[in-house]
């Protein structure tokens, strides 16, 4: 660490396609994984992350410094409007990606429990596939024609719900 | 500095138990990359997910999508009749003029429909007519916001003694207090006192209809007579509605 030329210590993440990042620690605490390691002393090395591809990692690391970088809600009650728009419309752009990318961003965000992004990419699903038919949505999110409800199955889970349509 | 060395999350006590599901996954994944099941995420992060969609959209289109969808939206099938209550309110705007909520109106959806206490939701009511609470809970404040909110309340059915601390010659009181105006007055199933039985008589002049099925209404049969009552002998147990009428 006695490298780094900015007095704040370094994190390094390594991907599976094996390229590293280095980050600043400020910006890793935003995983909650990770800052359960820094805790527990076990981040000094280079974390090994095995199921993220740099892809996916770069994106991850772009959004924990934007959100390291913003002011908390909570360490300031009058906090600063333009910086939450800020991040609303940092956050909007984030999610403007293929359904695939966002999935990898949401397993390797549960991954490594990063809160926010979670939700976020959650947010971004829900909002794809809200108002459409099941059809569309298998074919948005991609799944199998094969893992289908029977007809009966079927049939039965819209008439246990007609009440809701009356 | 050695200890943890090439060797990641596995060396971690801390951290291991967030992760090794994920990373005894993390095979499966790599090998799954291809088809890039999304049925793979686990059933929290797919329910928070699908939580987020509307629960209309859950119950007429989500949960048909596949099985493992059905499953997690069966699951959320509870949350999804709160959440109907909810919207029904949100989307009446204050056009609402009656409520009835049978059986699961505990204070968790009393809590939902009113942003935080009844008394709240009649503050968005202000053309509530009917308000129906079998098995409910009425508090003092929630009857005073009543009279504050409701002026055009006429009709109020407790179908059930009150969970509250409000009860007997308080409850009847606070009634006569706030809603002197109630036509139509329904308190089965509650311990009627002489006392309370004449506040109300005395406080709530128009009513027309005092509903006290179950309340052993024959001890006070002269008590009726002597505000110019009839009580309607032909109202036997057989009368009395199922908390589903």
């Amino acid at each position: 660490m006695s490298t780094s030329s900015s007095s704040s210590k370094k994190i390094v993440l390594k991907s599976a396609d094996n390229e590293t990042f280095e980050i600043d620690e400020i910006v890793a605490l935003e995983s909650q994984a990770i800052k359960n390691m820094i805790e527990d002393e076990c981040a000094d090395n280079v974390i090994p992350l095995g199921n993220i591809d740099s892809k996916t990692l770069s994106k991850i690391i772009e959004y924990c410094k934007k959100h390291a970088e913003s002011p908390k809600k909570d360490d300031n009650a009058d906090i600063d409007e333009k910086a939450v728009e800020d991040l609303k419309s940092f956050d909007a752009e984030f999610a403007k990606v293929d359904m695939p990318l966002i999935q990898d961003i949401l397993m390797a965000a549960n991954f490594l429990n990063i809160d926010n992004l979670i939700g976020l990419m959650c947010r971004t699903i829900a909002d794809r596939i809200k108002g459409k038919t099941p059809e569309e949505i298998r074919k948005i999110l991609n799944i199998n024609k094969n893992d289908l409800l029977s007809p009966e199955q079927e049939a039965k889970a819209r008439e246990e719900n007609s009440w809701a349509f009356d | 500095m050695v200890k943890c060395k090439n060797e990641g999350f596995g060396t971690c006590q801390k951290a291991i138990c967030v992760t090794r599901t994920s990373a005894s996954k993390s095979k499966k994944q790599r090998e799954m990359k291809q088809t890039r099941n999304w049925l793979d995420l686990e059933s929290d992060v797919m329910a928070n997910i699908l939580s987020r969609v509307g629960v209309i959209e859950i119950l007429w289109n989500v949960q048909i999508v596949c099985p493992e969808w059905h499953k997690i939206c069966k699951d959320l099938g509870s949350e999804a009749t709160v959440e109907i209550c909810k919207q029904a309110v949100d989307r009446s705007q204050g056009q609402l003029i009656d409520i009835t909520l049978v059986d699961f109106c505990d204070d968790e959806i009393l809590q939902y429909i009113a942003d935080r206490g009844l008394a709240t939701a009649f503050k968005k009511l202000p053309l509530l007519e009917e308000l129906s609470l079998y098995q409910g809970t009425l508090l003092q404040e929630d009857i005073e916001a009543l009279g504050c909110y409701c002026p055009m309340l006429k009709t109020l059915k407790l179908n059930s003694p009150n969970r509250s601390n409000l009860e007997g010659y308080e409850l009847a009181m606070a009634i006569v207090k706030n809603l002197p105006e109630l036509r139509h007055l329904e308190l089965t199933k509650h311990a009627l006192e002489d006392s309370w039985l004449r506040a109300i008589l005395d406080g709530c002049r128009h009513l027309q209809v005092l509903d006290l099925r179950m309340c052993e209404p024959d001890l006070l049969k002269g008590e009726l007579r002597d505000f110019g009552w009839e009580s309607d002998d032909n109202s036997t147990e057989d009368h009395i509605p199922k908390e589903s009428d």
